[in-house]
């Protein structure tokens, strides 16, 4: 409280409170309260500060970084694996109008940018080529043979869908380290009828047609290591979701037909080089046309399990081919 | 505008001459007359003119407007604007996506239901004071007594109207202005109006031109409590004296608490920041070519993140935990936000009865025998030390003639375990002294009443001004009958021949009148009040037993009597004060006492209780040591002042400004109402911030403009506690001190508070931003933030109020309103740019931590937001070629909102360990706020059970954290403790210097 203020005037504080002062202030060139000395001062504290915070956080990534393996993340959170479809765009919705060209060819266009990339690993000479009970190693995976998938989900069928049987891919996540626990296989590796009939019994919900297909091939098949081979399988069903989904669906066929899974050969994922993800194609043979349909496939193995709502060990989309 | 000029026009003094004119004039000019009162008629004409008798009721705020205004507050804007942000945001999500994402929802829910309850809590705070009309009401007299045309009526108090004859006895209230055409001894009580607590004779002479002062007016409201009078109305309703006072309160604006006013500035602050903020983000979003309607959501979803959920709550309960110890101190605080505004106080206006005095006359000297005599209370005030003069011939005398000649009595019914200076006593407040130090001092006055009984007795009368009785003697020493004298001691010594000297009895010299003169002028300068004592043994030849003496007409001398000694009495200083008042000084806070009181008397009273120090001195002592004439003596060699009433009203507005600038140490004596209110008004224009206390209606005005009034529990009256925002229980003046002191403390911890809780504010906002600008999935989501705002943040914030002081508050200046704000820049600085950045990059630590940990490298998160956040991909890949499906990469998200939430919480931790301090080192300081530790292990719960309840995931999206993800953090917590003792270590070493300048809030 200075003398001039008992002068007389109505600026009893002696302070101007006005923001364009405290902007520029002209009498100490005051920007902001601060003149460009301060803001310099301040300018070069904090910068000094943050350099000094980032070298200390960076610190400390480095060190954590340290405690990483490149080969393999540290933790296995244990998510459920699940079939997914062939398709990366924003929806979960095929759709495309017979008879277009340009429509279908969008779909089959992906399908086959992707089997050709699988079909390219033949090069790889770090890729086995796993033949009767070969299996995926931590070093070594297994190629995908595209050849398995006979003819008709292919290329030159342009995978049905101008023919109005689209063919879906369905694959597995890859999770680290993840193995199946297959249906009729004890903890050796060998066929257990006993413990079939009674895994399968356990199932939940799995469709009678996947059993009385497992149970029909087990059947036929003559010998215990080549039905293990046949069992050491993620087996794949697909339905319509709800009732009327199911009766506009025409039948489903699965390819690779002498197997309507993904073998566990190619289990565990463990980064090999040239890894491929396995697949499984499934064909929508006639469904209806200019309705929309709702599809669920599952992936079946003993620890894999279900959430629908989740969506967990399973998968939905929905097919709409107009007329 | 109307209401406006109202209040000034009675801010004016009051204008009223009527008691100065002829009783014939007045009479005529109302039309009325002394004997016979108004006509019928003519008083239905003025009661037509004049209107009702009574107070207008202000206009009364409803309840409803109350509870808008609570809720709608400050903070309460804020969060409103924030939820209707988040509401909008959530419509406009809502309606371009069906599976938008219910978090705005929640959050605008959530903000809605904070406002209301905090609003609710503060209505019905504020609900709880009010309705300051209602005890006006109390005051105002239900019937009168009024004569008409010669006939004597009993009217309701409304319809009495100017020009009434009123008639009013003892126990009455008076029920207009009147002036008093006709008296038989009577006295009314203006303690309500002026302060003074002792009774008033009032007469039909005008002693006085000033109309507070005269004796012929007896004012509305006021009670009578002796004898009987009729007067004549001048003034109704609205106009009378207690009228005005009334309008005055009602119509006084007491403006925004400091509090309030800081509130409101930290608002505007962070207002800055996040509009400032959100604006920059919305102009990246565009740059990055977002859509323009994702811009306005970023923009809002800033905006809401920057809104501190919790801080209302927090600022609202510390408020109210201080109320709660200001209570047990005996401060009553009837406004929340007043009990800070006692520690920005600058000034005090003290009334001097009752609240620095004791508001009870007692024996404080003698004057016998030539000496003067300290009658000095021994600490358990059961009896009076008079140093060895008790075995004087004099000093006996004198408290024969103290007990006899005196009509006090003990009130009856009181236990002789009650202590003498706490019985009843009926008689006026001299006497009643007086007889309760004859009581202490000799034991029992009524004893030597028994061996004297009064034969005859002239009451007091203003014009004589002594009383006498004359007793009987028992006892014989020169004759069988005692005449007894007390009363002003010019007039008694006026009437003496001879006087009592350590030489026993002698014929009046100059000698002795000198020692006299001497004593009367020292004992007045103390303030104190004099009567002088004579007595005269009547010679029992001339007046045997049984003479019938005659009071009418003396038959008996009144002169050639024998003059024994002066008693004098003051209202004693409360033992606390002086010490109260010394505190303030060293607080920076001027104490100014203002009272109604008389000039000498309230500078007695300033000087010992030390409001004037003693090596100051007024104009008046100067010129007194010096010698020399008034005029002589500049202004500026005195620092001390007392200044009258009428002096004030004298003053232009600068004038009162300079005297309350060029005088650090000021009494003013003989004020009014509203004198009072003027110097509030002098004192806050210059930039103080002003507490008045008081008790009496007449304070109320002031006690509502000031910026805290305080009002005295015991003593003040309805409406002027109704008034205050502060009620003194024990109606003591050092508990305003200890008010002050928690006042202080509040501020500084509520700074603290806010520092806390701002600063998790930047680790909660950057994860958004993150977000937006770096395309990474999101750190920390919105319910995450919640949990931290409303949940492990507030146990912590609202422990800061119960820290203990840094230093001793009470040496330092109170604060610059202007300079000293709750929230500065620098506190700002230090909350968000610095702590805040450290907490937002321990969060961010532990989230890249976990993520790689998983499978995604901080390399490869960048970008990969639409992705994530598409639920259609569900085979993202990770760097380790692991393919993630939305809901597993979703659960993995979540599980880094849980870890950055348990980091923010860690950091806090350091937040709220350092926050304890703003200068001194945290081992000076130490950790002795147990409830800050429980607050600490609190938030530590909190974050536990959050996180590992089952069921956590689905109601909060919380999931369990490995234990090893709670230890990320702790480096930066010890960072934070370290950086910031390292900060305040330099405050210390470089007081003024740049870091202080730059990081001390």
């Amino acid at each position: 409280m200075g003398k001039e203020e008992s002068n007389g005037g109505k600026n009893y504080t002696g302070y101007d409170d006005r923001f364009s002062t405290y902007v520029w202030n002209s009498e100490t060139r005051q920007f902001f309260g601060r003149t460009g000395l301060a803001w310099a001062k301040l300018t070069i504290f904090y910068t000094i500060f943050y350099i000094g915070l980032a070298a200390f956080a960076g610190l400390c990534y480095f060190l954590f970084s340290k405690t990483l393996t490149e080969e393999h993340p540290r933790w296995m959170l244990g998510y459920r694996p699940m079939p997914d479809p062939d398709t990366n765009a924003g929806s979960t919705l095929i759709w495309y109008t017979l008879g277009k060209r340009s429509d279908a060819k969008f779909w089959y266009r992906q399908l086959d940018e992707y089997v050709t990339g699988v079909e390219q690993s033949v090069y790889n000479s770090d890729v086995l080529s796993c033949e009767r009970d070969m299996k995926a190693t931590n070093e070594k995976s297994c190629r995908v043979e595209v050849s398995q998938f006979g003819n008709v989900c292919t290329k030159a069928n342009k995978f049905g869908y101008e023919s109005g049987d689209p063919c879906i891919l369905l694959k597995l996540n890859r999770i680290f380290g993840w193995e199946p626990e297959c249906y009729g296989i004890n903890e050796n590796g060998q066929y257990d009828k006993k413990l079939l009939d009674d895994d399968l019994n356990e199932a939940e919900g799995m469709p009678s047609s996947l059993k009385t297909y497992i149970f029909s091939n087990v059947n036929s098949i003559s010998d215990d290591a080549k039905r293990a081979n046949f069992l050491s399988t993620i087996w794949i069903t697909c339905n319509g979701e709800a009732k009327p989904d199911q009766e506009n669906l025409g039948t489903f066929a699965y390819f690779p037909s002498n197997r309507q899974g993904i073998s566990g050969k190619y289990f565990p994922y463990h980064k090999q080089p040239g890894y491929q993800s396995p697949f499984i194609f499934v064909q929508l043979k006639n469904p209806m046309r200019d309705v929309l349909i709702n599809v669920e496939c599952k992936a079946w193995a003993k620890n894999i399990i279900h959430d629908r709502i989740n969506r967990l060990g399973s998968v939905r989309f929905e097919i709409l081919i107009d007329s | 505008m109307g209401k406006k000029k109202d209040v000034a026009s009675l801010k004016g003094d009051i204008e009223i001459t009527e008691h100065t004119l002829p009783l014939d004039d007045l009479c005529r000019q109302l039309r009325t007359c002394p004997l016979k009162g108004l006509s019928h008629a003519w008083a239905k004409v003025m009661s037509e003119k004049e209107g009702p008798n009574r107070l207008t009721p202000p206009k009364t705020t409803p309840q409803w407007v109350i509870f808008i205004r609570n809720v709608f507050s400050y903070f309460g804007i804020l969060l409103w604007i924030g939820a209707i942000l988040c509401f909008i945001a959530y419509a406009i999500q809502a309606s371009s996506s069906e599976t938008a994402s219910k978090d705005n929802l929640w959050l605008g829910l959530v903000l809605t239901i904070v406002v209301l309850i905090t609003g609710i809590f503060s209505f019905y705070q504020e609900s709880k004071s009010s309705a300051i009309m209602e005890s006006f009401k109390d005051l105002v007299p239900q019937y009168a007594r009024v004569i008409r045309e010669g006939q004597r009526l009993t009217l309701k108090a409304e319809e009495v109207t100017i020009g009434d004859l009123v008639e009013v006895q003892l126990g009455d209230r008076i029920p207009a202005d009147i002036r008093i055409v006709e008296a038989k001894s009577f006295k009314v009580d203006n303690s309500s109006l002026t302060g003074e607590s002792e009774a008033q004779s009032r007469g039909p002479d005008c002693t006085n031109e000033n109309p507070l002062e005269t004796k012929n007016l007896a004012f509305f409201s006021t009670n009578a409590v002796e004898g009987t009078a009729k007067g004549i109305v001048i003034r109704i309703g609205d106009n009378t004296v207690m009228g005005r006072i009334a309008g005055l309160v009602s119509g006084l604006d007491s403006g925004e608490t400091p509090i309030a006013k800081e509130i409101a500035h930290f608002i505007h602050i962070i207002t800055v920041v996040a509009f400032g903020l959100a604006l920059a983000l919305l102009a990246a979003a565009i740059a990055l070519r977002y859509h323009w309607l994702d811009g306005v959501i970023f923009f809002i979803g800033i905006i809401v993140a920057w809104v501190p959920e919790g801080l209302l709550a927090t600022v609202t309960v510390c408020l109210t935990l201080t109320a709660k110890r200001m209570a047990k101190k005996n401060c009553l605080v009837k406004n929340l936000e007043a009990v800070e505004t006692l520690g920005s106080t600058s000034a005090i206006c003290s009334d001097k009865t009752g609240t620095l005095t004791q508001n009870r006359m007692t024996v404080s000297h003698l004057w016998v025998e030539g000496g003067i005599v300290d009658a000095k209370l021994n600490d358990d005030c059961t009896s009076v030390g008079v140093a060895g003069y008790n075995k004087r011939d004099g000093y006996q005398k004198l408290v024969r003639i103290a007990a006899l000649c005196s009509t006090a009595e003990f009130k009856g019914g009181q236990d002789s375990s009650v202590p003498v200076m706490k019985r009843d006593v009926a008689g006026d407040a001299s006497e009643a002294a007086i007889l309760k130090f004859v009581e202490l001092a000799e034991g029992s006055a009524a004893k030597i009443r028994e061996r004297f009984p009064k034969i005859c007795e002239i009451p007091f009368n203003s014009s004589d001004k002594f009383q006498l009785s004359i007793h009987a003697n028992n006892m014989t020493d020169k004759g069988c009958h005692l005449l007894v004298m007390k009363g002003a001691p010019e007039r008694i010594l006026e009437r003496c021949s001879t006087i009592m000297t350590n030489q026993g009895e002698v014929a009046m010299n100059d000698k002795a009148l000198d020692a006299f003169h001497d004593a009367y002028l020292e004992l007045g300068s103390l303030g104190e009040r004099v009567l002088g004592f004579c007595d005269l043994p009547l010679p029992s030849c001339d007046y045997p037993i049984g003479y019938n003496f005659n009071s009418e007409e003396p038959n008996f001398p009144l002169t050639e009597l024998r003059f024994v000694g002066l008693i004098s009495m003051l209202d004693p200083p409360r033992p606390t004060v002086p010490d109260a008042v010394a505190k303030c000084r060293s607080a920076g806070v001027r104490v100014i006492m203002v009272t109604g009181d008389h000039p000498i008397t309230a500078k007695a009273i300033a000087k010992s209780v030390g409001i004037i120090s003693p090596e100051n001195e007024t104009i008046e002592d100067i010129a007194n040591r010096l010698g020399v004439p008034l005029s002589e003596v500049s202004p500026e060699s005195a620092s001390a002042a007392v200044v009258h009433g009428g002096e004030l009203k004298e003053l232009s507005e600068t004038e009162l400004d300079n005297v309350l600038r060029n005088y650090s140490e000021i009494v003013f004596a003989r004020t009014s109402p509203q004198q009072k209110l003027q110097i509030v008004e002098a004192l806050q224009k210059q930039g103080a911030i002003v507490a008045v206390t008081g008790d009496g209606v007449n304070d109320s005005p002031a006690l509502k403009k000031a910026d805290i009034g305080v009002a005295m529990g015991i003593t003040g009256s309805d409406v002027s506690k109704q008034a205050a925002d502060m009620i003194l229980l024990d109606d003591n003046f050092s508990t305003i001190v200890a008010g002050v002191e928690e006042g202080r403390l509040i501020f500084d911890n509520l700074k603290k508070s806010i520092a806390y809780t701002l600063t998790s504010k930047i680790p909660e906002v950057s994860p958004f931003l993150f977000f937006i600008l770096f395309d990474i999935p999101l750190a920390l989501g919105s319910v995450t933030i919640l949990c931290i705002d409303l949940g492990t943040d507030m146990v912590p914030a609202i422990s800061l109020a119960y820290e203990k002081s840094e230093s001793d508050i009470m040496l330092r200046s109170p604060r610059d309103p202007k300079r000293d704000r709750l929230v500065n820049e620098r506190l700002i600085s230090v909350a968000y740019g610095q702590v805040g950045m450290i907490q937002a990059v321990a969060g961010f630590f532990v989230y890249f931590i976990i993520m790689a940990e998983n499978g995604f490298l901080p390399q490869d998160l960048y970008g990969i937001r639409p992705r994530w956040e598409s639920r259609a991909v569900n085979d993202l890949e990770d760097s380790y070629g692991q393919e993630w499906t939305y809901v597993a990469r979703k659960k993995l998200e979540y599980t880094c909102h849980t870890a950055f939430f348990v980091a923010i919480v860690i950091v806090q931790w350091a937040d709220v360990i350092i926050c304890k301090t703003r200068r001194l080192s945290l081992w000076d300081q130490g950790m002795g706020n147990w409830v800050l530790n429980f607050g600490l292990v609190f938030e530590t719960a909190v974050a536990a059970f959050l996180s590992y309840t089952p069921g956590m995931d689905v109601a909060l999206r919380m999931q369990p954290l490995k234990f090893v993800w709670w230890l990320p953090p702790l480096p930066f917590a010890v960072l934070i403790m370290l950086y910031d003792e390292v900060r305040r270590w330099l405050i210390r070493r470089q007081p003024g210097g740049w870091v202080e300048m730059e990081t001390y809030y």
